[in-house]
């Protein structure tokens, strides 16, 4: 998984989104560290989609913008975010054995 | 449609570098990322001319890498690459039997002229009959199921 299609997925985690919110949800993520535009962001979701991980659906309610296209997880997306999840945290396990802090978490 | 506001002049332009994806994508989604361009752009103006062009160096970047990346995916250049290197082995093949021929039948300067643009119109024809082989044989438009 690359690090767009991981956030993209967090970001999506939260419940059904529009494009400009998955964007703005995954540069409050990632900070400066990676900077996203909407050609990656909607690149990444057609990718999702056509995996069958993310699927269109209809506006979360009257109130919002029915003008734009909203996007959620499906149950195959959420259980692959879930492993990718895991496989990252077994990673940072075996960074922490080594004694391989990472940034900002050292006192 | 994203929004029916009129864009401004910068997201217009972001729309119009959009026209170099593939049709595919930028039917898809191209209204919709020119409308988060403008959005965006609106919300950084308030910070200043420096945030305003890191955001213009952003999506510039952005989009570059974009219009690379879809038409990858959409296996195009490798089809044409492919073709083009079918193409030049088989005219390679077809000119040293064209050689050989000339030798044994001692053309003259203006036959062997004629044999040369015959050669090329014939490269020029087997790239565009390779280029549709491989298109119809490889390319698969994608398709994405929308609500």
């Amino acid at each position: 998984m690359t690090p767009a299609v991981v956030h993209v997925l967090l970001a999506l985690a939260g419940g059904e989104r529009h494009g400009y919110a998955i964007l703005k949800d995954v540069q409050l993520h990632v900070g400066s560290q990676l900077r996203f535009g909407p050609g990656t962001i909607y690149g990444t979701l057609q990718r999702l989609m056509e995996a069958g991980w993310v699927e269109e659906s209809a506006p979360p309610g009257a109130d919002v913008d029915q003008r734009r296209r909203y996007y959620r997880m499906t149950r195959d997306g959420r259980e692959a975010l879930r492993a990718e999840v895991d496989r990252l945290g077994s990673i940072l396990d075996a960074a922490r054995a080594h004694r391989i802090q990472p940034r900002g978490s050292r006192g | 449609m994203v929004d029916e506001s009129p864009l401004s002049v910068e997201a217009r332009l972001y729309r119009a570098v959009l026209r170099l994806c593939p049709p595919e994508f930028r039917r898809e989604h191209g209204d919709e990322m020119a409308g988060d361009f403008d959005e965006a752009r609106g919300e950084v103006a308030a910070n200043g001319a420096t945030a305003l062009w890191a955001l213009r160096v952003v999506m510039g970047v952005d989009v570059a890498r974009t219009i690379v990346v879809q038409w990858l995916r959409t296996g195009l250049p490798v089809i044409a690459v492919v073709a083009v290197c079918c193409s030049l082995l088989l005219a390679a093949g077809a000119a040293s039997v064209a050689r050989l021929a000339t030798m044994r039948i001692r053309a003259d300067a203006a036959t062997s002229e004629i044999v040369g643009v015959v050669l090329l119109a014939a490269v020029a024809v087997m790239m565009i009959v390779v280029m549709i082989v491989f298109n119809l044989c490889l390319y698969r438009p994608r398709r994405v199921g929308r609500r």
